[in-house]
């Protein structure tokens, strides 16, 4: 799903390994998730959210990705 | 899902899985009743052949020693390596592995029945050959991935 995650990492200043850690998943997870490659769950999404400190919808594009 | 998440349970099905496939191979290997269950004749199949000449000279020993290998090596890289639980984008990786050998499984019982019925020979070859294929594929997909995660 297309995400603003890379973009608001970068913004930051974290790399995608100290944002793995801040939400407790592998810097493999937050690559994954900027390229596209995974959809991380509603809690992993939510954990995003919290710490980003914006609502899910404004980090993950649901309407410009399409429905698996 | 969430057994998956812990890396002893990886490490117990590999270690399990491995054991017993060797201890079968291990056991086969130049056993006489073994031999004199496999097909006497020659097979049409020529790679069911050369795999029936394999096992009748009892080298699937050799394959019992490359699951155990590899397997040792899964061992000791979870062991060493791996204290933390994997997280969700490696559990998923890992759940593929599962379907590939689901996927395997599912799909053995049409072909062996088919294998069977136009050719009735080399049943005992057939299972085999299928069961050192599926694992052999799912355990070089799980060093990658103790390698990677």
């Amino acid at each position: 799903m297309r995400n603003r995650v890379r973009e608001l990492r970068l913004n930051m200043n974290l790399t995608q390994a100290q944002l793995g850690e801040k939400v407790n998943v592998s810097r493999q997870a937050i690559n994954a998730i900027e390229t596209n490659k995974f959809d991380p769950s509603l809690w992993l999404a939510y954990d995003l959210a919290v710490f980003f400190k914006m609502s899910i919808q404004e980090i993950f594009d649901f309407e410009g990705s399409e429905r698996k | 899902m969430k057994l998956l998440r812990s890396p002893m349970v990886n490490l117990g099905f590999v270690t399990i899985i491995s054991f017993i496939y060797s201890l079968i191979f291990f056991l086969t290997s130049n056993h006489m009743e073994f031999e004199s269950i496999l097909y006497p004749g020659e097979l049409e199949s020529s790679v069911l052949r050369q795999w029936s000449d394999f096992l009748r000279q009892g080298n699937q020993r050799y394959i019992g020693y490359i699951f155990l290998t590899i397997t040792a090596v899964i061992i000791f890289k979870i062991l060493i390596y791996k204290q933390k639980k994997y997280d969700e984008y490696q559990t998923n990786i890992l759940k593929n592995a599962l379907n590939i050998a689901g996927v395997m499984s599912m799909a053995l019982m049409p072909i062996i029945l088919i294998n069977f019925l136009s050719v009735p020979n080399g049943l005992l070859e057939s299972i085999l050959l299928f069961a050192t294929v599926q694992w052999l594929v799912v355990l070089i997909y799980e060093i990658i991935y103790v390698f990677r995660f």
